[in-house]
């Protein structure tokens, strides 16, 4: 069916999108169409969606900004909100879109939603094991008892193998991480006895301190995993995000594992992966507040942060900041910054933007504005 | 590693145009190469592919509202 | 005029020959009841008479 509806869209020499042909076809399908009534429909078809395309020359930033704009100001301030049943928090609502926009490099809560390949997603042993491995773990957690000996100048922990069982930890590598942080260490088993380098009890408790807050595994900037089953696997929620690191490890699935920090995607997965994760962030930001915006406006947002090969905020250091014309750039924020050095280097204003010519008091490049009229030649 | 990243839902795919490709594409469009977007010749997706500079790519996305839409970047320092 | 005009194109086109018009200049088309330069100028873009070309 839809290659028959391809050939006819091609008969009627109309470049229709692919979804837009298999819908056709659906329909062609369900009501059982001839192929006269189905020239007819794509006829039909074709003259709505030549009237629908957007025409050269209109302003369809200003119509994204709105129809952006409004409903986020009917966002509420609200801020927090925890991610389904599990104790992880994930800022939301209009910090989180403003976040997005303003392509901050250190969000407030960046997480991952880490996935399994096909051998693992059901095999809650692994997935645990993987979840220690990624999550931060320290001393603290798998101590069985720890005090500090003033009579004999030294720390005494002792490990429990039961709890490092527990988090699927292995004995030796634990005794390898401790041996590379301390120096002054005896190993017995399961009972380690660290010495301060200086004898004093200031030193002894600040070592102390230290020995419990010896991270003994986890990757870095990964803090605390929650492990969740849903909808038939396993999955693993972190708090804190490190793409690079997780998709090398092993039985990760590399095709769904995500973050919502988009710089990281950007390094990781490239500008074209940035551009979906911010068409992606802020519409389940919209959705989850019961706003809904169309894409087309989300979409031309991230095309217009990604277009140089980089994600760009919109806003003074982004993309208002980097505008070609002196008056567009005095207009928006910092004018009497951006009017001195323009006169001290010598800047010149072609006066293409939009902004310039309003400015300046002529009609705008933008709709009937951008066309521009001669007599024919003879 | 380096071709894992192209599987991920995320990237879409990316392939570099030939010379003549790239002008034929550029003649329909009526336009300029340095009026394309860009990519970065150290972006991950480049340096998987063997992108180099003055390369221009062929994007194919899975967009939402045209089911599959190609556009195109060029290779840039 | 090789691809169909945008309503912008045709707007501006549409003005400027009103314009012309206005000011004395001879139609190219057949004037119909209305002597309004608008509805003149709009018929001489449907017969493609026009003597103007888009820059763009």
């Amino acid at each position: 069916m839809i290659e028959k509806v391809t050939k006819v869209v091609k008969k009627k020499r109309a470049k229709f999108t692919e979804s837009l042909i298999h819908e056709i076809a659906q329909a062609a399908q369900r009501h059982d169409l001839d192929d006269d009534e189905l020239d007819e429909l794509v006829k039909r078809v074709k003259k709505a969606y030549e009237r629908a395309k957007i025409e050269a020359g209109e302003a369809v930033g200003t119509v994204a900004a709105q129809s952006v704009g409004e409903p986020g100001t009917q966002m509420t301030m609200r801020t927090f909100h925890y991610a389904g049943v599990a104790e992880l928090n994930v800022t939301l609502g209009l910090p989180r879109l403003i976040e997005i926009v303003d392509a901050r490099k250190k969000i407030s809560t960046p997480t991952m939603a880490i996935f399994f390949e096909d051998e693992y997603r059901n095999d809650e042993e692994f997935v645990r094991t993987i979840a220690n491995q990624i999550g931060k773990s320290t001393m603290n957690d798998i101590l069985q008892d720890f005090h500090i000996n003033y009579a004999e100048n030294n720390v005494v922990a002792e490990l429990n193998m039961e709890k490092i069982a527990d988090k699927r930890l292995n004995f030796d590598d634990i005794i390898n991480r401790v041996e590379k942080a301390f120096k002054k260490v005896q190993i017995d088993n399961n009972l380690l006895s660290f010495e301060p380098a200086k004898s004093s009890i200031r030193e002894l408790r600040l070592l102390a301190d230290k020995v419990r807050d010896l991270q003994i595994s986890g990757v870095k900037n990964i803090g605390r995993v929650v492990i969740r089953k849903e909808e038939e696997e396993w999955v693993i929620h972190t708090e804190g995000s490190n793409l690079g690191a997780v998709l090398k490890m092993e039985g990760v699935d590399k095709v769904r594992t995500t973050t919502n920090d988009i710089h990281e995607v950007e390094k990781v997965l490239g500008v074209e992966a940035a551009r979906n994760a911010i068409i992606h962030e802020a519409q389940r930001t919209m959705d989850e507040q019961g706003l809904t915006v169309d894409v087309r406006h989300i979409m031309l947002v991230a095309d217009m942060m990604t277009a140089d090969g980089s994600v760009k905020s919109i806003g003074r250091h982004g993309i208002s900041g980097e505008k070609a014309s002196v008056l567009a750039r005095a207009s928006f924020e910092e004018t009497g910054k951006h009017l001195l050095r323009a006169s001290i280097r010598g800047e010149i204003d072609h006066l293409t933007g939009i902004i310039e010519n309003i400015i300046i008091g002529q009609p705008i490049p933008l709709g009937t504005g951008s066309v521009g009229v001669v007599m024919k030649q003879k | 590693m380096k071709k894992d990243i192209l599987k991920h839902e995320l990237v879409p795919d990316h392939v570099i145009l030939s010379k003549s490709e790239a002008t034929k594409t550029l003649k329909k469009m009526d336009i300029h190469p340095e009026q394309l977007p860009r990519i970065k010749s150290d972006d991950p997706v480049s340096k998987a592919i063997g992108a180099k500079e003055g390369d221009v790519l062929e994007i194919t996305r899975k967009s939402s509202t045209a089911g599959k839409f190609v556009t195109y970047r060029l290779v840039q320092d | 005029m090789a691809s169909k005009l945008t309503r912008f194109e045709k707007a501006r086109i549409i003005g400027a020959r009103a314009l012309q018009l206005s000011m004395g200049a001879r139609p190219l088309v057949d004037v119909p009841e209305s002597l309004d330069p608008i509805d003149i100028a709009t018929l001489e873009l449907k017969k493609k008479v026009i003597p103007l070309d888009i820059r763009k």
